[in-house]
């Protein structure tokens, strides 16, 4: 098939860039080497969070979430999406003048999402929550989506506008000769398109060594924990300062938690193993956090395969062969921006600029590292 | 023999294996509950605790699916692919009994024998041939059933997602992610000491 633009990866990112070329009148075709969400994009906690943002990520973060508040009318699905706001908790004065010190830095900059709040308030906010915490941060409109569910929104939406996506279909070779690529597939199949979107999650880099590129992004096993349902007992979604934690209670009762404790990944059978005695860290957390847990059973444990950078931040950017444009590599909080990194990846790939500052994302700036180092 | 060999069930498979390996350690239920597996460690929950298991050659002679995958074992149509002396795609991991299909305890008895004489390296009397899919309850039961996780949490609990993934991969693909079954939270988080060193971003290899 002869594509104007051939995405490579269908997680919610690809998912959303063909949308986007789709929309804008583009023949689009998605090649994902397994299945629709097989990877980072089923396996997330799906929380849709400005709170706590990398800097840089702040103005995508809050044209996302205006995205998804009316997620409905881009992709014809609520996708879950719940706006049940984000808490950041302090469990220490010296944790509490952290965060107020990034409410100062964000005010500077003339975004007030983010508000500071004390004890009293936090206790309203999270009656549950363990009396020792001394305050935290909050974003009230930020909330969380179903991950899977929202990856087959997307998916129904991108075909609704006349994008072709294709299942088990590896591409294992990239060439760029007179102004197309070449696109090979593992099953001997070809395919040609003048642009290509690298979306190929943690596979990303390797997908950018096709063309001939070095983008040393690395890769983890992020981990989530299920408990068995209990009555409801918070609302937010509740992440911490000073421990890696994210803490949600879904409408069915059950807790999810995650936040960064890994196990291990290997790319090349995609396969993940566990770590207890880390996945045990993350339940000790919640539970010192959430003493209501004690009496409940942890359900499941799982992890998904994420690409991340050593600065933690995306990349989002033209490659050095033309009509390539990566996205990739979303560090372990690129759900919550999906809507709007599609658009920017049309923008790119189309115009050649975007309505949103994305230098710090340059796919150039790990420097023309070698592998391996970076 | 130095291995460490266990064996996961008290069913007339994992008896029969167990007459024949007296030095393998048994764990089965109601004592000891065999809850996740990773490559070389069986985790169990035994008087309300959790603790790891290493094992050189595991026997899974129980109707555990979950432990196998959580292995990257192949499976096909719900049982798990094994050779005609029960050998799994992963060269240490055997399976026996109903687990693979044996319909009676005298079948289930027979499969035992034979992986426990493989492991000793002594010819099998007879072979082990994988039996009919279990009956379809209904794709969600057996995919609950088979990941050790309930109903609800399928549906409901958000792993609807992986699982379904998972559901759509082709059959003798293991799937992409490693289940665990349900155990006490509390119990969980008991076993937790120190904070651990987050773990180093990983490298891709392949690329060096
Ligand atoms: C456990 C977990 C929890 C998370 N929680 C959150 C959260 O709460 N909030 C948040 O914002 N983010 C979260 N994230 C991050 C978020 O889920 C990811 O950033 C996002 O899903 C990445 O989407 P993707 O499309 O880039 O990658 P993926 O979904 O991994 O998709 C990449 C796809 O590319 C395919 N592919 C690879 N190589 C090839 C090839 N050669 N040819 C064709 N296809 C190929 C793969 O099969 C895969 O399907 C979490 C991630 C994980 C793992």
């Amino acid at each position: 098939m002869r594509a104007d633009a051939i995405v490579v990866g269908g997680g919610l990112h690809g998912l959303s860039a063909a949308l986007q070329l789709a929309r804008r009148g583009r023949r689009v075709l998605v090649l994902e080497a397994e299945r629709i969400a097989a990877h980072a994009s089923s396996a997330s906690a799906g929380g849709v969070r400005t709170l706590g943002r990398d800097l840089a990520e702040v103005p995508i973060a809050l044209a996302a979430l205006e995205m998804w508040r009316e997620i409905a009318s881009l992709v014809g699905d609520d996708c879950g999406y719940t706006q049940s706001g984000q808490v950041k908790v302090a469990e220490t004065e010296t944790e509490l003048d952290q965060l107020a010190a990034r409410v100062r830095a964000l005010r500077a900059r003339g975004w007030e999402h983010e508000e500071l709040v004390d004890r009293d308030a936090l206790r309203r906010l999270l009656p549950a929550l363990a009396p020792h915490c001394v305050g935290g941060l909050v974003v009230r409109t930020d909330g969380f989506a179903t991950p899977y569910r929202t990856a087959l929104a997307f998916h129904r939406a991108a075909v609704a506008a006349g994008a072709v996506v294709r299942e088990g279909a590896r591409v294992v070779g990239l060439e760029r000769s007179g102004g197309i690529w070449h696109v090979a597939l593992a099953d001997g199949t070809r395919a040609t398109a003048p642009i290509v979107v690298n979306a190929a999650g943690a596979w990303g880099p390797r997908v950018a060594r096709l063309a001939g590129e070095t983008i040393p992004v690395r890769f983890s096993a992020f981990m989530m924990l299920l408990t068995s349902p209990l009555p409801p007992f918070v609302t937010p979604v509740v992440g911490a300062v000073g421990r890696p934690l994210s803490f949600k209670q879904l409408a069915s009762g059950h807790v999810m938690i995650g936040g960064g404790h890994k196990g291990v990944a290997d790319l090349d059978t995609g396969r993940v193993v566990l770590d207890i005695d880390r996945a045990a860290y993350s339940a000790r957390t919640a539970l010192d956090l959430f003493p209501v847990l004690a009496g409940c059973a942890l359900e499941h444990i799982w992890a998904g395969i994420e690409g991340v950078a050593t600065d933690d931040l995306p990349v989002i950017g033209h490659g050095r062969s033309e009509g390539l444009v990566h996205a990739f590599g979303f560090s372990g909080h690129g759900f919550a921006i999906a809507p709007a990194v599609g658009a920017l990846v049309a923008q790119l790939a189309l115009e050649g600029t975007t309505n949103l500052p994305i230098g710090p994302f340059d796919p150039a700036r790990f420097g023309p590292a070698r592998a391996g180092t970076g | 023999m130095a291995e460490r060999i266990v064996i996961v069930g008290a069913g007339a498979a994992g008896r029969a294996a167990a007459a024949l390996l007296p030095q393998a350690r048994i764990v089965a239920r109601p004592e000891a509950t065999a809850w996740h597996a990773e490559p070389g460690r069986l985790w169990i929950l035994e008087r309300g605790q959790i603790d790891a298991v290493p094992f050189d050659i595991l026997v899974v002679a129980a109707p555990v699916l979950h432990l196998l995958l959580a292995l990257g074992c192949r499976t096909r149509a719900w049982r798990p692919v094994v050779d005609a002396c029960g050998r799994t795609s992963a060269a240490d991991v055997f399976a026996a009994g109903a687990l693979v299909g044996a319909a009676t305890a005298d079948e289930a008895a027979r499969q035992g024998r034979i992986v426990a004489q493989a492991i000793l390296g002594r010819a099998p009397e007879g072979t082990i041939a994988v039996g009919a899919p279990p009956e379809r309850v209904g794709e969600d039961d057996l995919l609950a059933a088979s990941l050790g996780v309930t109903k609800v949490a399928l549906r409901d609990g958000g792993i609807v997602g992986i699982a379904t993934a998972a559901r759509h991969r082709t059959d003798a693909e293991p799937i992409p992610f490693a289940p665990a079954t349900p155990i006490p939270f509390a119990a969980l988080a008991a076993r937790a000491g120190e904070r651990p060193p987050p773990r180093p971003l990983q490298i891709d290899e392949a690329l060096a």
